[in-house]
């Protein structure tokens, strides 16, 4: 889980570009300070469902329902540097 | 093949997965089902089996069926993972055995209506196994584990 969430925030833009990030049942949903710096090839090898939806600086990303773990994973990395 | 009769979780008037105003659910992108517009703060258990998630803000479920390889996941109200638990109290937690009909969580709907989400609450059935065949409830009204919502059939 721990290699996914690094994975999951090189794909978003790494660390200082994550605002904030949550695990809901089935999408991470968080924001972002500069969307168009998400990676979508590297996203789409994360075997994510559909397309990202990217609303403004707000960002949805379907990855199933494992969403809470990965979310908690990506929080735990980001605090901990 | 296995028919596997999932209840419907809450009391309240049903409402089509195409017509749920939010797109990941509508577009059916993690599965198909039914959504419930519930008129009172109670989810049950839609079938009984292990409960595989349960999320921390108490917004979402999913319970394996002892049966069948199917999961069904319900998720109240949308975007209610920003209440972060508020309104929300539940009556089991994961890697419980439950049964359908099985009272899971309490919640509050106004204080969902208030903080301005959605109260429409999507069931449906994630990662499908292959060939199954969604049986949807033709009722417009339906009773909390008493009506059925939808039916799984597997071959």
């Amino acid at each position: 889980m721990e290699e996914q969430a690094k994975q999951f925030i090189e794909a978003l833009g790494g660390e200082d570009n994550i605002e904030e990030i949550e695990g809901c049942i089935t999408r991470l949903r968080g924001t972002l300070v500069d969307p168009s710096k998400v990676d979508q090839k590297m996203l789409q090898s994360l075997r994510i469902v559909g397309r990202p939806i990217i609303m403004g600086n707000g960002i949805q990303v379907v990855v199933g329902t494992h969403a809470e773990l990965i979310g908690t994973a990506m929080n735990k990395i980001m605090k901990d540097g | 093949m296995t028919q596997i009769q999932i209840l419907s979780p809450f009391s309240g008037t049903v409402v089509r997965m195409e017509d749920v105003p939010d797109p990941v659910f509508a577009q059916k992108m993690l599965g198909d089902g039914l959504a419930v517009h519930p008129d009172e703060g109670l989810a049950v258990a839609p079938i009984s089996g292990k409960l595989i998630i349960f999320h921390s803000a108490g917004h979402a479920f999913a319970i394996e069926a002892a049966k069948g390889r199917i999961t069904v996941l319900v998720h109240i109200g949308l975007d209610t993972v920003r209440m972060k638990g508020e309104g929300f109290r539940c009556l089991s937690q994961v890697g419980d055995r439950v049964s359908a009909g099985q009272r899971l969580v309490d919640f509050n709907l106004s204080a969902i209506t208030k903080a301005g989400y959605s109260v429409v609450s999507p069931v449906l059935l994630p990662e499908p196994p292959e060939a199954m065949r969604l049986v949807k409830s033709e009722a417009t009204h339906v009773s909390a584990g008493v009506d059925l919502l939808l039916t799984a059939i597997t071959p």
